[in-house]
C-alpha cells in the first residue's frame, strides 16, 4: 500500500525564490489496485512520482510505502519498489540482459536465481531476440520493454509507471498493458502516470486528477465523467481542469 | 563492496566498449612524446650533426688579409672561404649562416704582436645553428696556435699568460643536480597528466550520465549515493592510471629514441671542462634508493584522488557534459600553471608548512625524492595533508549528489 498524506514540495529557483510543485496533496493506493495520476505539464505528476520513489524529500508531509516512511527507511522502500521513469535511460553499449543483471546486482539479486529472473523477464516481455544485442539503435518499443524489464527485475511489490506506453506501437502498448493487468490480479500495488485518457480509462482503478501540485478531483473513471456531467473521460477531464476551452491536451 | 565494484566494472566496460575514443585516448597517449620531442629533435640533431662535420663555406670580407688563417681554415678545419664585398647584408638576408671581417691592417698588427681585431658576423635569430659555434672555434684554435708561438719567441711558459686557474666543484652530487634539474618538469608533468586525464571520465560518468537520464534509473535503485560515487572514482582514477603508464611508456621511448640520436660530445663536457651532468647521468651515475623511488611514484597518488574528487563534484554540479567541460576547463588551465610553477622551486628552501599546501606540498616532495632526498617529517606533512584534502573533497562530492535540486537538475 502507498499512503500519501498533505504532501509538499517546494524547490528553490533562484536565491530567495522558491516555486510551489506539489501543494498538499493526499492520497492512498491500495494492494491489488491500479490507480492513474492525471494532470496537464507542471501538475506535479513527475515531482510526485520522484517524492514516492524516495529521490526527492518531502517539504512538509508523509510518504508511506508498504508501512515504510520514504524518508527514514528510504534505502527499504527503494528495494521495494519499481519505478519506470518516462524516460528509458539505457546504456547504449549494453545488451537487455546486461541491463538486468546490473540492475539485479544493484538489489542485491546473484547467482542463479538473478539469471533465472532475467530468463523470466526476457520471455515474458518477448525480447529474446534482441536481449544480447547491445541497446544503441533499439526502437521505443524495444528500449520500453527494457526498460520496463529492469522496473520488475527484482519483482517489487509498488510499482511506479510513468507514461509507460507512450510512444508505443499497438503490440507493444498491448503487453506493458497486460503485464500491469497481471500485476493487479498478482495483489501489486500499481501507480501509473499517463496522458493516454483512454488507457487510463481502460487501466486504472481509480483516477487522481492533478492541476498545479494539487489535487482536483479522484474516483474511478465513472465517477469523474459524472462529477463533471459529460459523456467521455477526455470531456470530463477539461471540465475538471476548468480548460474546456482547449482543443487538445497539452 | 559488490555494488562498488558492479558500477566500477559498467563504468569501465562503458569507456572501453567506446572503441573509437578509447582507442583515440590510449594511442594518443602512447605517440604524444614520440610526436612531440622525436620527430622535431631528431630533424635539429640530424642538421647539428651534419654541420659539425660537413664542408662549410664562409663569406670573408677582406680574404686576401690573412692567407695564413684562410689556409688554416681549409687545411684544419674544413671551412672554404669566399670572397665577399659585404657580409653583414649576405648574413642578415640568410645567404649564409656566418661571415667573417678581416680588417686591412692584420698581417701588420700580428707581426707588432698586437692583438687583431676580426670581426665574425652571425644573425642571432638562427639561434640554433652550430656553424657559427665552429667557426669561431676554429678562429680561437688558431688564436691559440699564434700565441704559443709568440711565447715560444720570447721564451715564455703558457703559464705566464694564464696567472689564475679556477676549478669549479659540485657542492651537490651527481644524483642531487641530476634530481634537481629533473625535479623541474617531471612532477609538474606527472602531477599534471593525474590531474587532467581523467577529466573526460568525470565528466561522462555524472553530467554525461545526467543527459543520457542514465542516472536517475540506478538511483532508484538500493544502491547509495557513497558507493555510486566512490566506484566512479575509482573509475576515473582507473583510466589516470592507465593514461600515466601509457604516457609514461611513451616518455621512456622518446628519451631512448633521443639519447640514440643526440651527437656525439654534445653533453660529454661543459666549458669549464667538468663533466656535465647529463653526461654522468647517462653514464650511471644517477642512482636513488629503491624506497625513494617507490616513495616518488606513490607521492602524487593522494593529490590525483583530490582532483578526481573535485571533478566528480562540479560533474554532479553541472546539468550536462557541455557545462561540466566548461566548468573544468580552468583546472586544465591549472594542470599547465603546475608545470610552469615547477620551474621556479630551484632556488627556493622550502618551510615544513609549505609541505601541507595542496598540489605544491607535492611536488617539493617529489622534487626531493628525485634528488634522493627522504625526509620523513616533510614527507608526512605532505602525505597527510593530501589525505586530508582527498578525504574532504570526496565528501563534498558526495554530499553534492545528495543534494536533489543539483542531481535532478538537467
Amino acid at each position: 500500500m502507498i499512503e500519501v498524506e498533505n504532501l509538499a514540495k517546494h524547490f528553490r529557483q533562484k536565491l530567495f525564490q522558491k516555486i510551489t510543485a506539489v501543494n498538499g496533496v493526499s492520497f492512498a493506493v491500495n494492494d491489488g489496485e491500479v490507480v492513474g495520476l492525471l494532470g496537464p505539464n507542471g501538475a506535479g505528476k513527475t515531482t510526485i512520482m520522484r517524492l514516492l520513489a524516495t529521490m526527492l524529500k518531502p517539504s512538509s508531509g508523509a510518504v508511506r510505502v508498504g508501512g515504510r516512511d520514504t524518508c527514514a527507511r528510504a534505502r527499504e522502500v527503494r528495494g521495494i519498489i519499481g519505478i519506470l521513469p518516462e524516460y528509458w535511460g539505457l546504456y547504449e553499449r549494453f545488451t537487455p540482459r546486461e541491463h538486468l543483471r546490473m540492475f539485479g546486482n544493484f538489489y542485491g539479486m546473484k547467482g542463479a536465481a538473478l539469471e533465472k529472473r532475467i530468463n523470466e523477464l526476457i520471455e515474458l516481455l518477448e525480447m529474446g531476440e534482441y536481449a544480447d544485442r547491445q541497446c544503441k539503435h533499439f526502437s521505443k518499443g524495444m528500449s520500453q520493454k527494457v526498460a520496463m524489464a529492469r522496473t520488475l527485475v527484482h519483482d517489487p511489490h509498488h510499482l511506479l509507471l510513468d507514461e509507460p506506453t507512450s510512444g508505443l506501437d499497438v503490440m507493444s502498448a498491448r503487453l506493458v498493458r497486460r503485464l500491469i493487468i497481471e500485476s493487479r490480479v498478482q495483489g501489486k500495488c500499481v501507480i501509473v502516470s499517463t496522458h493516454i485518457l483512454s488507457e487510463a480509462e481502460r487501466l486504472c482503478d481509480r483516477l487522481i486528477l492533478l492541476d498545479a501540485g494539487k489535487v482536483i478531483a479522484e474516483g474511478t473513471p465513472a465517477d469523474l465523467i459524472q462529477r463533471a456531467g459529460r459523456d467521455n473521460l477526455e470531456d470530463a477531464f477539461l471540465a475538471l481542469l476548468g480548460r474546456e476551452d482547449a482543443e487538445v491536451m497539452s | 563492496m559488490r555494488v562498488i565494484w558492479n558500477v566500477f566494472s559498467k563504468e569501465l566496460l562503458d569507456i572501453i566498449r567506446d572503441r573509437r575514443r578509447f582507442i583515440w585516448m590510449l594511442v594518443s597517449s602512447l605517440v604524444i612524446f614520440p610526436v612531440l620531442f622525436v620527430a622535431p629533435y631528431a630533424l635539429l640533431f640530424g642538421r647539428m650533426a651534419k654541420q659539425a662535420v660537413d664542408t662549410i663555406t664562409v663569406p670573408v670580407q677582406g680574404l686576401g688579409n690573412a692567407p695564413g688563417l684562410i689556409a688554416y681554415l681549409a687545411e684544419e678545419q674544413d671551412i672554404q672561404t669566399v670572397e665577399a664585398g659585404n657580409v653583414e647584408e649576405l648574413v642578415r638576408n640568410k645567404e649564409y649562416p656566418t661571415g667573417l671581417i678581416i680588417p686591412d691592417d692584420y698581417e701588420t698588427k700580428l707581426a707588432a704582436g698586437e692583438t687583431v681585431s676580426l670581426v665574425l658576423v652571425a644573425d642571432l635569430r638562427r639561434s640554433l645553428d652550430v656553424t657559427v659555434m665552429r667557426l669561431s672555434g676554429a678562429i680561437a684554435e688558431y688564436g691559440q696556435a699564434i700565441l704559443a708561438e709568440r711565447l715560444k719567441e720570447r721564451s715564455l711558459a703558457e703559464e705566464f699568460v694564464i696567472p689564475l686557474e679556477v676549478e669549479r666543484r659540485n657542492a651537490a652530487t651527481t644524483t642531487e643536480t641530476a634530481g634537481s634539474m629533473l625535479g623541474l618538469f617531471v612532477p609538474g608533468a606527472i602531477i599534471s597528466i593525474g590531474l587532467t586525464a581523467g577529466m573526460p571520465v568525470a565528466v561522462s560518468v555524472i553530467a554525461g550520465e545526467k543527459k543520457k537520464l542514465t542516472l536517475e534509473p540506478v538511483l532508484f535503485t538500493t544502491v547509495n549515493r557513497f558507493q555510486l560515487v566512490f566506484a566512479k572514482l575509482l573509475a576515473v582514477l582507473a583510466i589516470v592510471v592507465l593514461t600515466a603508464i601509457s604516457m609514461g611508456m611513451s616518455a621512456l621511448i622518446a628519451i631512448m629514441v633521443l639519447i640514440r640520436m643526440v651527437p656525439e660530445g654534445l653533453f660529454a663536457a661543459s666549458e669549464t671542462g667538468t663533466p656535465s651532468t647529463t653526461s654522468e647521468m647517462l653514464n650511471g651515475g644517477y642512482n636513488i634508493q629503491p624506497l625513494a623511488l617507490i616513495l616518488f611514484l606513490l607521492a602524487p597518488g593522494l593529490i590525483v584522488l583530490f582532483g578526481a574528487a573535485l571533478q566528480l563534484l562540479l560533474s554532479t554540479w553541472a546539468r550536462n557534459d557541455e557545462e561540466a567541460s566548461a566548468y573544468l576547463t580552468p583546472l586544465s588551465l591549472f594542470s599547465g600553471l603546475i608545470m610552469f610553477v615547477a620551474f621556479f622551486l630551484d632556488e627556493y628552501v622550502p618551510k615544513l608548512w609549505h609541505y601541507a599546501l595542496p598540489v605544491f606540498g607535492t611536488i617539493l616532495s617529489m622534487r626531493d625524492l628525485l634528488g634522493d632526498k627522504i625526509d620523513p617529517p616533510s614527507l608526512a606533512v605532505m602525505f597527510v595533508s593530501s589525505l586530508l584534502y582527498a578525504l574532504l573533497m570526496l565528501g563534498l562530492a558526495v554530499w553534492m549528489f545528495h543534494q536533489e535540486e543539483v542531481v535532478f537538475r538537467t
